[in-house]
């Protein structure tokens, strides 16, 4: 059946209200800093079974994640305000971020860019990633891999800029719906 | 009669001075008489001082809500005899300098003139204060004169409506329940419909969420059940974004092959009218079966008899062509010569033979009749055939046959001409291929958005390969997105900068883009939205990027369409005209056959019932700027066909030079928040280079025949070398935070001082960058002014896309406006809150130019 990825939903601002996860144990992991369209983005995990509750990564910011049914609730507080989101856990993930400077979340697509100066060994990065497609966009300057379905972006640019050379690669931001005019 | 002298006290006066003075005193009174051989002759008696009265040049009565400037005159009754200083006061029950301004209210009213004025002007505002008075009176005079019996007139300002800004949230739908379609894919085996239901809190039970199909786009017949579910009230915040996802999928096995079927799902009761009951709770859709039984998913050229007379059918009523006050099938004329001015080059064949257009859009019926003439074999290229079994790579066949946008956008600017078929495109020997990047997806269970952003690089420029886009010479971009203070993503500026760089053999792809159809969507929250629209054209990101050439529209009346999104980043205007109904839409090519197309939802204008469109392949109702933008696109393959090197500046330049003014007098929008007037749209300005402007309307409409004319004799790539400079930052050293009054026009000012730049550099673009700290960036106005006095409202108030949204996040806002201009030297940024409760201050901003340092300058 159709997969659910596209329908990760933002709710900003929205009162934090009493989780079915408040009985869960909290496992501190540590918030990943992702960089996209010049941007520090603050990645959230999506995947079911990962653990439910992150630590506050500093005074500033905190970030909670925990499964609730059939979808995973990502709370954030920053700067005395709380942000809401949801994602389904069913089907495809649906990458989620937290966009401090703008105050909302961020959804993140399947997909990774690599810039092609210094020029990357895309196979080897297509290799590391097991990525599902690779397309390269010389005139542009960049190449996108396409990623497999449970691999975070976040944790793929992470694992690129690993790789020898250092590779230079960035997340994708999914943008709104295009419409016909 | 004579006058005796000694009846005169002057004259008395002077035969006195001669008496008793020295012979020399006498020879200086006679020289400052101005004579000096004549002697002393006996002057004519001086006339009387002249007599002050005041009037107004109009009636002393005006409205308020026209922002009337009313003049006053200060009449005398005699020229005056040296010049005459006269004082106005002004009383009343208005007050000066908040209901009304006063230009200068003393002056001199030279020797031998007999009047002189002054201007009041009367700020409309929204506040209720009931008619009001400005009495004005003739103060202090100096000189020879003296006051008339009108030396007071009193002018009555009547009062307009009043008016707050409405920040009450939207009310949900009617109905409660809606339904969103997320997607109608095909498999080998069935139809799949998949759609998002939404049922809010307050139903008391669940709601049936039904799926049919039928052979009746009215399912008044024929009806067959696909499913039902049950959607439970949705109590949870997050699932009222989230909704419910249901699926239906119609087995192929239970339809006969050669069909047409519709697919259906409702969400609460059933729905009785057919067609018209198509709300936020329905969605429909439809399709073919072909002779195997499975989806048709490939154009099929239909048998078509070209019409006895050749020629083109249609053209006669295609107003954007030749505007004649032909109906367009409509129930009025539009008005003559409201159109793209092409006359001439029709009849001298400027067909834009030999240059490349690419539609990228929801499909191409590359078998249409009136479009496979012009459209290059194998150009084309469909995203969606990986998903799509029997589809052909080459082939952007939508299968849906509710009507193919892109089918209907091609064929304004590509139909084929004097083919005895329909209508004719503006360029209509165009080379037409077609892209549909939203297809993109591995099969019918892929995420299509999560492959549409690389599809659209692909499809704009960025593949040299398979698909060809690096070919193409003219991108129309008959699509678009809205968000609150969002800014282009970066691999769009990229595709875009290198397309303007490289493509064309470096001469630049032309980008052509529709501004948006949102001026009129939004409940109107104050009156400024009728006049400066709901949501600007600025609220795509895309559409501030200095590679676009963003198109609005106009209608067959020559004024915008009213939906068309305003602002200053608009290019020109282009024919999209209003509804097809009561007036005139836009005629074009719809998917062919009577059982597919837009034209099946129409029920008026050119049916399949009309003798002319008895096959069903065109429509009259087609609009929206999707159609202003293959109407330019059209336009510009004209142009590079009149002359093939011309770059995409050259292009831009000569369509913004040739364009003509229309709606010449449409007026500033203007009122006065706490007694300071605010400018929130303007008057057609011409700025400092020549170049008329306005956010509605960008350079003005096309004008065919004068862009040919300039474009035949033009020196190509004669703009001087390109440049974008570095950001001009107003507070780079320095902590900004400037408060911006609440809901006072008078707002909050800063200015940046520009210096470097080449002085041969003339501006091509401006972008401002602007940061905005600010509980609700709805109230907030914004407009940057050049050094040469230019002003341009980059972003009008009441924005409705920001309404709630706090602050402006270093968003980017490009204005056209200043095109021409020398980039150097103070610019202001104006930045006001119209709209009282929420308040903020302006925390940043800075300035990017992108110029051409032009060798003439």
């Amino acid at each position: 059946m159709f997969r659910l990825g596209m329908l990760m939903v933002l709710a900003a601002a929205m009162p934090i209200e009493a989780q079915d996860s408040k009985d869960r144990p909290p496992v501190p992991l540590e918030l990943r800093i992702v960089q996209a369209e010049g941007r520090d983005l603050v990645a959230l995990p999506s995947s079911a079974g990962v653990p439910d509750v992150l630590q506050p990564a500093s005074g500033q910011l905190a970030a909670y994640s925990f499964e609730a049914g059939s979808r995973r609730i990502h709370m954030v507080e920053f700067e005395g305000e709380t942000f809401r989101a949801a994602t389904p856990l069913e089907g495809s993930r649906s990458w989620i971020a937290f966009d401090p400077g703008r105050r909302a979340f961020a959804s993140l697509l399947p997909s990774i860019r690599i810039e092609l100066e210094p020029r990357p060994q895309l196979d080897a990065i297509a290799s590391e990633l097991g990525a599902t497609g690779v397309t390269v966009f010389d005139s542009l300057g960049f190449a996108i891999i396409d990623l497999p379905e449970d691999l975070h972006p976040a944790e793929a640019v992470a694992r690129v800029g690993d790789l020898p050379g250092e590779p230079r690669a960035a997340v994708r931001l999914r943008g709104p719906r295009i419409e016909w005019r | 009669m004579k006058p005796d002298v000694a009846d005169d006290p002057r004259k008395r006066t002077r035969k006195a001075l001669l008496k008793t003075t020295a012979p020399f005193v006498a020879a200086l009174y006679l020289l400052a008489m101005g004579g000096c051989g004549g002697g002393i002759a006996e002057s004519p008696p001086p006339p009387p001082p002249a007599t002050i009265s005041l009037s107004f040049s109009g009636n002393a009565s005006v409205k308020e809500a026209e922002n009337p400037k009313v003049q006053v005159n200060v009449n005398l009754d005699a020229p005056a005899r040296g010049s005459i200083g006269v004082r106005l006061n002004f009383a009343g029950t208005a007050e000066r300098d908040r209901d009304y301004e006063v230009g200068a209210d003393s002056f001199t009213i030279p020797n031998n003139a007999t009047s002189a004025n002054a201007k009041v002007d009367v700020y409309r505002d929204f506040e209720k204060e009931g008619d009001e008075t400005i009495e004005v009176s003739v103060g202090a005079f100096t000189g020879r004169a003296r006051l008339g019996a009108t030396s007071s007139v009193m002018l009555t300002v009547l009062d307009g409506d009043a008016a707050t800004v409405d920040k009450t949230p939207p009310l949900p739908p009617e109905s409660g329940a809606t339904l969103l379609p997320l997607l109608f894919g095909a498999t080998e085996d069935a139809i799949i419909l998949l759609v998002i239901a939404l049922v809010p809190p307050d139903a008391t039970e669940p709601v049936p969420l039904v799926g049919e199909w039928s052979t009746d786009i009215d399912f008044d017949t024929d009806v067959h059940r696909i499913g039902t579910h049950e959607i439970e009230p949705i109590t949870d915040p997050l699932d009222l974004f989230l909704g419910s996802l249901r699926p239906f999928q119609l087995p192929l096995a239970e339809l006969a092959p050669n069909g047409h079927y519709f697919v259906r799902a409702y969400l609460g009761e059933r729905p009785s009218d057919g067609l018209e009951s198509l709300g936020p709770n329905v969605y429909l859709n439809g399709f073919a079966t072909n002779g195997d039984g499975l989806v048709t998913v490939r154009c099929e050229a239909p048998h078509r008899a070209p019409g006895a007379g050749g020629g083109d059918p249609l053209f006669a009523e295609q107003w954007h062509l030749r505007n004649t006050g032909q109906t367009a099938f409509s129930d009025r004329a539009g008005t003559a010569g409201a159109d793209l001015r092409m006359a001439t080059a029709i009849d001298a064949g400027r067909h834009g033979t030999g240059v490349k257009l690419a539609v990228v859009d929801s499909g191409l019926e590359i078998c249409h009749p009136d479009l496979a003439p012009n459209t290059a074999a194998g150009g084309s290229f469909n995203f969606g055939f990986p998903g799509r079994p029997g589809a052909l790579p080459t082939d952007p066949f939508n299968f849906s046959t509710l009507g193919d946008h892109g089918t209907s956008v091609a064929g304004i600017a590509a139909a084929a001409a004097n083919n005895g078929y329909g209508g004719r495109g503006v360029a209509p020997e165009v080379t037409l291929v077609g892209f549909n990047p939203l297809e993109a997806a591995g099969g019918p269970e892929d995420d299509p958005e999560a492959a549409a952003p690389t599809a659209m690089l692909q499809s704009l420029g960025a593949s040299d390969g398979y698909p060809d886009s690096a070919s193409v010479d003219i991108f129309n971009m008959s699509f678009g997105y809205e968000a609150p203070s969002e800014n282009a993503q970066e691999e769009w500026a990229r595709l875009f900068r290198m397309g303007s760089e490289r493509l064309r053999s470096g001469r630049g792809a032309l980008y052509v883009k529709a501004a948006g159809n949102s001026f009129d969507e939004c409940d109107q929250a104050h009156p400024f939205n009728q006049e400066v629209g709901c949501i600007g054209s600025n609220a795509d990101p895309d559409q501030n990027l200095p590679w676009l050439t963003v198109i609005g529209g106009f209608n067959a009346d020559d004024v915008k369409s009213s939906y068309s999104s305003a602002g200053a980043n608009l290019w020109v205007v282009g024919p999209s005209g209003e509804d097809g109904a009561e007036s005139p839409a836009m005629i074009t090519t719809d998917q062919a056959g009577t059982r597919s197309g837009f034209d099946q939802f129409v029920p008026y204008g050119l049916t399949s019932d009309h003798p002319l469109n008895r096959d069903g392949d065109y429509v009259s109702a087609f609009g929206g700027t999707s159609s202003a933008a293959p109407a330019v696109a059209g336009a510009i393959a004209v142009l590079l066909g009149v002359n093939p090197d011309l770059t995409w500046r050259d292009v831009r330049h000569i369509l913004a030079t040739s364009a003509r003014m229309i709606d010449p007098g449409i007026a500033e929008v203007r009122a006065a928040f706490n007694g300071t007037p605010y400018v929130a749209q303007h008057a057609w300005q011409t700025n400092a280079a020549g170049y008329g402007f306005h956010n509605w309307y960008g350079f003005g409409a096309v004008d065919v025949d004068a862009a040919v004319a300039m474009a035949a004799d033009y020196t190509a790539d004669s703009l001087g070398p390109f440049a974008e400079s570095e950001w001009f930052d107003a507070a780079a050293d320095a902590e900004m935070s400037l408060a911006i009054p609440d809901a006072d026009g008078a707002g909050t000012s800063a200015t940046l001082e520009v210096t470097g730049l080449p002085d041969t550099a003339t501006v091509e673009a401006v972008v401002l960058e602007i940061a905005v700290e600010h509980t609700n960036a709805f109230d907030l106005g914004v407009t940057l002014h050049s050094p040469a006095g230019t002003a341009s409202v980059v972003n009008p108030p009441l924005n409705s896309l920001l309404e709630g949204f706090e602050g402006l996040r270093d968003w980017h806002l490009l204005s056209n406006a200043f095109y021409g201009e020398s980039p150097n030297g103070e610019w202001t940024l104006h930045v006001a809150d119209i709209a009282a409760e929420d308040t903020g201050s302006l925390v940043g901003w800075r300035l990017r130019f992108y110029y051409g340092e032009h060798p003439g300058n």
